[in-house]
């Protein structure tokens, strides 16, 4: 039985990081291999990153390039900060996946195909006039042809299954080839399996038989004489979980609940790529988490803000069209002054633009997008598990500070996983909460000195009965108010409440040299690609460093005084310059704007290169589309 | 679990009038609604503090700021949604909307059906004076075609919802209408709007003096209500008129309005039926020019056990229940218990595997790492897209038994389930089978 243990007749080469891709159509179940492939790995005790990447449309014709599904997992025996730029390994299940992917792969890459796959039918579909298998197109590539439909068959054919069940155990007799390739343990993807297709005993059968056929059959066939060993990685120990950024959004904001003592409730209305979170947080609802389908995002951010108002932990997720919709809500929440979380899982867009492509391009809305003087604290996530920490640091500045905050995350954070070590609770910061219920010397709008918040009082409270509103309030007693020095004044004081939120910052960390020619300054999803292109240019002896920010609203009081320790400050980022915009307004620094609009996140090599090109001292503002019309 | 009120004489009105100022235009029919209303809610014997007034935007939305009570006044059209999240974390709370035509039937009108949808047990006040007041007088959805406004200054051409029908289409539960100065009439119906278990909807003409002065003349003046109002009444044969000799009968299918004697006596009248929402259709169809104008309760149908063909248990039935609580849970307005808090957080973080992961590994099916740390895997993933939007958690309105099923399909989902998490879950399901609840989630329970 295969257990990752290889025979001894192949040769063993050792590899430090393998970046992999499992492409095929829409309905091959390349999400699943990959996540397996994941799993497999994680177990295998290697750092990794992923990157999902699928079509909007659940079911785009078969065999089309539109159809096209794909999963990246970059896994090594170091740190991984991405999901890898150039391919390694590619698996393509039919031409059109070839097509879309071949690209990426690096000379002399693996490129694995299931040659039945390359029918007319398909080439055709995939617009290919020739068959790429047999015209040279493809001798760069170390190509390895398999009959996958065939010999999965072959290994099911006692199992009395349709031909369609059968064809659509081709995923894992892939995944068992791969997993020989690279010493995967195929293990937890049987234990996956049985769990999976638990009330259809014959499936899990079915794919385990494809899975472990096509184990034996790399070991076994002629098809290939080397496998690959990638050994662990070293990394702090604990325990270790895999996670997506809106698992760790939707767990960091339960751990958040928790340590505030109150329940959670999220109202949401379903848009890619924020559903996961309302699934996730649906599924935990011993937690004290009440979750609320809404009719729309209005209703979603309407009834969480009731729910603040009667004392829990409000939150509402959405992408990009549904934050158009919130803001007026959002206004609301903040003249009234209640905790509230406002969730956007950033998308390509305007409008319904590319549902499932990443994007950063929400950050100005994020910052000025609602009328009138409306300032409202932003936070961003960096990594898949750094959504739990953010998610938790939301909740506490909201309830601290009485006020509705904004958390940041993107389509490639909140699909991307890495390996999490999972944090003690009691080295979590206590939120602690206090509902207000002495009568004596109460006023709605009595401010905390420190913070400027005002008290959370909960309908029922016997003695504090009063009223909130959108109308302009006066500064103590909340009555509404015209007063036209009161206006400013309450325009200035929720201003200063939110600049206020800088004592929660912790100082900025540098990676890099405290001065020198260039600091590359990110925010969101870009961190792993920015620290991996500073890792390798201060590896060349460039004197470059590297600021993240996690704070964008306010921003981190030791930033201006960072910014000018360098001759230069770049900004890469998925949009067409929207911090550099903010940085340069704010420290009137002359900092350069890179940027990619490509729905996809930046590749390690394109910050790297444009590092280069500015430390030779090029300062133009460059895109990668520029470079890559 | 009741709190003590926070005056210990039996309320008075007076004890639920404000120090704000009330800023309506002087002879506005709101005024006579909120008195009302101020008169009613001291007999309810619930404490002040626990109603919570909740409005959007309009004149009409002003009503919370006259009111000792809690209360928001939001944005336009949003109250409803304001409202079901309070509800649905202070189930203790009375909790009531008031609203405009423009307010809950133009801007507010999805949030209006769908909190009728899932009736929740609030009470929704909606202000027709079939006019935009705050604005200024731009015709309303419920303005009558031809309307002369200053935005339609030769006449509106939209056809006008009927807020009664349209609330029996979105199958609300409790369905009734009255009149600003029907000050006993409004009373009773406030009365009992309170009493209904889920979403109560009231319907009050309201007269806008400013700009839309007379709109209800008919029902209003002394000379012409008695032919023109129709007071229903559970059980009782359509009658009206100065002389209470005029009635409503079917034939045909039809309504039609008969004079009594000469051969047509009250038993051939229909008769009102309050727990029948079609026969409250038919009736909310009734008035001017041919018919007189109904007030009255047109429906209240006891959400438990089901009616009608949907067979609907919805929230009304779980929010009845003392016992409800924020979605079934062991909060009930209450802190959770600190000590428990970081076991909790560690249950949470742990997910839904993890002792499966290492229990594998003791097994021996995954060869140990050199490094002897473990890594867990979990089978939280991003799917194929069809996964996306139909995981594993479908999210709303489905009843307990799905919850429970989820629940145990979560623990077989996992990676591997273990133990404890397992008696997590089971500990949540145990507690919302006591509580026969699980919130909003409950709506829809026919929809299996
Ligand atoms: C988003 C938004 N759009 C428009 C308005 C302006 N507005 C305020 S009240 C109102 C209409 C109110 O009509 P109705 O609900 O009938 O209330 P009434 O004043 O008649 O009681 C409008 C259009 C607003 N406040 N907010
Ligand atoms: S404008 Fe009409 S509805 Fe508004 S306060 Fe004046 S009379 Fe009342
Ligand atoms: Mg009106």
């Amino acid at each position: 039985m295969p257990d990752g243990a290889t025979s001894n007749s192949k040769r063993v080469e050792p590899r430090d990081r393998v970046v992999i891709r499992f492409a095929g159509d829409s309905g091959d179940g390349m999400q699943v291999t990959g996540t397996q492939f994941t799993t497999e790995s994680a177990l295998a005790g290697n750092d990794l990153a992923t990157l999902p990447d699928f079509p909007a449309e659940i079911r785009a014709p078969a065999g089309t390039l539109a159809g096209v599904s794909a999963f990246q997992l970059n896994f090594a025996s170091d740190e991984v900060f991405t999901p890898g730029d150039d391919l390694d390994v590619l698996v393509a299940m039919n031409p059109a996946a070839l097509k879309v992917n071949v690209g990426d792969l690096k000379p002399g890459g693996i490129l694995i195909v299931d040659r039945e796959g390359f029918n007319e039918q398909n080439l055709k579909k995939a617009e290919y006039d020739r068959n790429p298998l047999g015209d040279g197109s493809l001798d760069r590539y170390q190509l390895f042809q398999a009959d996958v439909a065939k010999l999965t068959s072959a290994a099911l054919k006692d199992l009395g299954l349709s031909a369609r069940a059968v064809f659509r155990c081709r995923n894992f007799f892939c995944l068992g080839m791969t997993s020989w390739l690279y010493h995967r343990p195929i293990g937890p993807s049987e234990s996956w399996l049985s769990d999976k297709f638990k009330k259809t005993p014959e499936l899990v059968e079915a794919n385990i038989r494809a899975l472990r056929a096509g184990y034996n059959f790399a070991e076994n066939s002629e098809l290939f004489a080397v496998s690959y060993e990638i050994r662990p990685a070293t990394i702090a120990p604990g325990k270790y979980r895999n996670i997506t950024g809106n698992t760790a959004t939707a767990l960091g904001f339960v751990a958040a609940a928790q340590k505030a003592g109150r329940p959670i409730f999220l109202g949401s209305y379903p848009i890619t790529p924020a559903s996961d979170i309302l699934h996730e947080l649906s599924g935990l609802k011993q937690f004290n988490v009440y979750t609320f389908q809404a009719e729309d995002e209005i209703a979603g951010i309407g009834a969480a803000l009731g729910a603040a108002f009667g004392g829990a932990i409000a939150i509402t997720t959405t992408s990009g069209p549904g934050m158009n919709l919130k803001a007026e809500t959002m206004g609301l929440a903040l003249a009234v002054e209640l905790p509230l979380i406002i969730t956007d899982i950033q998308r390509a867009g305007p409008s319904t633009g590319m549902p499932t492509k990443t994007e950063q391009a929400d950050l100005l809305m994020a910052m000025y997008g609602r009328h009138g003087e409306a300032p409202v604290p932003i936070l961003a996530a960096a990594t898949p598990a750094d959504c739990f920490a953010m998610a938790f640091e939301a909740v506490r500045i909201a309830v601290r500070y009485m006020t509705p905050v904004i958390l940041l995350t993107d389509g490639y954070l909140a699909n991307g996983a890495e390996p999490w070590l999972i944090p003690d609770p009691a080295s979590l910061p206590d939120i602690p909460v206090q509902l207000r219920t002495d009568p004596n010397g109460f006023f709605p709008y009595l401010r905390d000195q420190v913070t400027l918040s005002r008290p959370w009082v909960v309908p029922g409270t016997p003695g504090l009965e009063h009223r909130i509103g959108g109308l302009e309030k006066e500064y103590l007693t909340g009555n509404v108010s015209y007063a036209p020095m009161n206006h400013e004044q309450m325009i200035r004081v929720r201003a200063r409440k939110i600049a206020g939120i800088v004592r929660e910052i912790p100082p900025t960390q540098v990676l890099g040299p405290e001065t020198g020619d260039l600091l590359v300054l990110g925010w969101g999803s870009t961190f792993g690609a920015i620290t991996q292109a500073v890792r390798e240019l201060g590896a060349a002896g460039h004197r470059v460093a590297q600021a993240h920010l996690r704070y964008l609203n306010p921003l981190p009081p030791d930033l201006g005084s960072i910014l000018r320790r360098y001759r230069t400050v770049l900004v890469p980022e998925m949009n067409l310059g929207q911090l550099v915009r903010l940085i340069r307004a704010e420290y009137l620094v002359d900092a350069v704007g890179f940027n990619k609009i490509q729905g996809r996140p930046f590749k390690v090599s394109e910050i790297v290169s444009r590092c280069l090109r500015l430390l030779d001292g090029t300062t133009l503002e460059e895109s990668v589309t520029e470079e890559h019309p | 679990m009741s709190v003590p009120s926070a005056s210990d004489q039996k309320p008075s009105k007076k004890d639920f009038v404000s120090d704000q100022d009330v800023r309506w235009c002087p002879g506005c029919g709101d005024y006579a609604i909120l008195s009302q209303v101020q008169k009613v809610l001291p007999e309810l014997g619930i404490a002040r503090e626990r109603f919570a007034f909740i409005s959007g935007i309009g004149c009409s939305s002003r009503f919370p700021y006259y009111v000792n009570t809690y209360g928001f006044h939001s944005i336009h059209g949003r109250a409803p949604a304001i409202a079901t999240g309070l509800k649905a974390t202070r189930p203790e709370l009375s909790v009531w909307i008031v609203t405009g035509d423009g307010d809950a039937l133009s801007i507010g009108g999805n949030h209006l059906i769908h909190i009728l949808r899932r009736n929740l047990d609030v009470n929704i006040l909606l202000f027709n004076n079939k006019i935009y007041g705050l604005t200024k007088g731009q015709y309303s959805p419920t303005s009558e075609v031809g309307k002369v406004t200053k935005s339609t200054p030769i006449g509106s051409v939209d056809h006008p919802f009927d807020p009664i029908a349209l609330a029996l289409g979105a199958e609300a539960s409790f369905v009734a209408r009255s009149i600003d100065v029907e000050t006993k009439h409004l009373q009773d119906i406030v009365r009992r709007a309170h009493h209904h278990k889920g979403t109560s909807f009231v319907e009050i003409l309201q007269n806008c003096n400013v700009f839309n002065d007379g709109a209800f003349a008919d029902v209003t003046e002394k000379t012409t209500k008695a032919d023109a109002t129709l007071v229903l009444e559970h059980g009782k044969p359509l009658i009206f008129g100065k002389n209470r000799d005029k009635g409503i009968r079917l034939r045909n299918f039809q309504p039609e309005v008969v004079a009594l004697g000469e051969g047509i006596s009250e038993s051939d009248l229909l008769v009102h039926d309050e727990r029948n929402p079609a026969l409250a259709y038919l009736i909310a169809r009734l008035g001017p020019p041919h018919f007189p104008t109904p007030i009255g309760v047109f429906t209240a149908v006891d959400p438990a056990p089901a009616r009608g063909s949907s067979g609907r248990l919805r929230l009304a039935a779980v929010a009845a229940a003392p016992a409800f609580a924020l979605g079934g849970f062991r909060w009930h307005g209450e802190d959770i218990v600190r000590e428990e808090v970081d076991d909790v957080v560690d249950d949470v973080l742990h997910g839904h595997d993890t002792d499966g992961a290492s229990r594998r590994v003791h097994q021996g099916d995954v060869p140990e790492t050199p490094d002897a740390h473990l890594v867990e895997c979990v089978g939280n993933w991003v799917g194929e897209p069809e996964h996306l939007g139909v995981g594993r958690h479908q999210v709303a309105h489905r009843p307990v038994e799905i919850t429970l099923l989820e629940l145990q399909q979560q623990v077989a989902f996992g990676d591997d389930a273990d133990q404890s998490v397992a008696r997590h879950h089971q500990q949540a399901a145990d507690t919302m089978l006591t509580h026969h609840s699980n919130g909003i989630r409950d709506g829809g329970r026919g929809r299996q």
